[in-house]
């Protein structure tokens, strides 16, 4: 599975209104990098675990924690680069032509297995190990917990998906441009960080039920929900304001518009639903601890 | 002017009440099991948000009234020698 999130999309490059894709066998030299490490993973399952029957896998989870490293910090980079371009500096004829750059599917799997591959090197049993582990840690939530787990973890995965979907969108003569989360300035990045700490809240509410981890998944549910606000209230306002009025007479009658998408709509209400499962962990908490 | 009440009405509803429900249904869960009300758990969370849930489960009712309290001095009786002479002029400086 790592090995085919190598020829999945790593990379997608958006100027204007085209967009280029790039699989992770394309990335220059990192290339090189991510094959030796997934040839070096295939190596140690190979010679440590069914050869010398040796485990934990030591070389296997070197491989892993080199891919692992490597894809987070591209996906971190390519995720933040749309709002470190100085475009404030670009001539305003170049300035039109928006760059975005962002992740793919393959990038992501190869984060996610690339996690499964070095934890599962170092625990005993394997994949197997991790599976039977994480199976008796959701047998041990009562199912009120369980449930409130699963429609919070449903509603993370909608936050996430959400960020690639239009949040606000603008209209002038027949051309129509969409924008989606990832690339909004501020809300982009601030949304990739709450979800994260979404992810790792919910995980840690799998292995240990505690308080903190409840109050994190609320504060950052609610921050999902407010980023959507803020873009569903400027958007909206800017829909309001008449722009028609303000433009010489040769632009005016061109349809010019301005407003929210269904994306920002979708996120505002998965984040709210994430910190209502949080506030419904919280009260349980509270109740167990009487 | 109604683009102003449109967006005041948007800003009310999107953000105001999300964090009013989430920031002080959640102080109001907190609250009683550390004894305080649920509309002072409410008001701590409503108005300084993970600031006041930190207040609301730091903060232990009555941990001051249970530090020990201070044991009164001994008192000693001063001894004859100790006490100043009306005539000398120990004890002013």
């Amino acid at each position: 599975m790592l090995a085919l999130s190598l020829s999945g999309v790593w990379m997608s490059v958006r100027t204007g209104d085209e967009t280029s894709r790039f699989s992770g066998l394309e990335v220059p030299v990192l290339r090189y990098a991510l094959i030796a490490a997934v040839g070096v993973i295939a190596l140690g399952v190979l010679g440590e675990g069914v050869l010398l029957r040796r485990w934990p896998l030591s070389i296997s989870a070197v491989g892993g924690a080199v891919v692992l490293v490597v894809a987070g910090l591209l996906l971190l980079l390519e995720e933040l680069a749309a709002s470190l371009v100085p475009r404030s500096f670009l001539p305003t004829s170049v300035r039109r032509l928006t760059l975005d750059v962002y992740g793919g599917g393959g990038i992501w799997v190869a984060v996610l297995t690339s996690l499964a591959v070095t934890t599962g090197s170092r625990i005993d049993g394997g994949a197997i190990g991790v599976a039977r582990a994480l199976l008796a840690a959701v047998e041990r939530l009562p199912v009120r917990l369980l449930a409130m787990l699963g429609a919070g973890g449903a509603g993370i995965g909608i936050a996430a998906w959400s960020r690639y979907q239009p949040w606000a969108g603008g209209s002038a003569a027949n051309q129509h441009v969409e924008v989606p989360g990832w690339s909004l300035p501020l809300i982009g990045p601030a949304s990739l960080a709450a979800v994260l700490v979404l992810g790792a809240a919910a995980a840690s509410l799998v292995v240990r039920w505690n308080l903190l981890a409840a109050l994190v998944l609320t504060t950052a549910g609610w921050l999902c929900s407010f980023l959507g606000a803020a873009t569903l209230v400027a958007a909206s306002t800017l829909a309001r304001v008449e722009v028609d009025r303000f433009l010489p007479g040769v632009v005016t009658g061109r349809e010019l518009s301005v407003g929210p998408r269904w994306g920002a709509w979708v996120m505002f209400a998965a984040g709210g639903a994430v910190a209502g499962c949080g506030a419904g962990i919280v009260a349980w908490l509270e109740r167990q601890s009487r | 002017m109604s683009t102003i009440i449109g967006a005041l009405v948007t800003i009310l509803l999107l953000v105001v009440a999300v964090w009013l429900a989430v920031f002080g249904g959640v102080g109001m869960l907190l609250a009683p099991r550390r004894g305080r009300t649920r509309v002072s758990g409410f008001l701590w969370g409503a108005l300084l948000g993970p600031i006041g849930w930190a207040v609301l489960t730091l903060h232990r009712p009555g941990a001051m009234r249970r530090l020990p309290t201070p044991r009164p001095l001994a008192r000693e009786t001063p001894s004859s020698t100790d006490q100043p002479s009306e005539d000398s002029d120990v004890g002013y400086f």
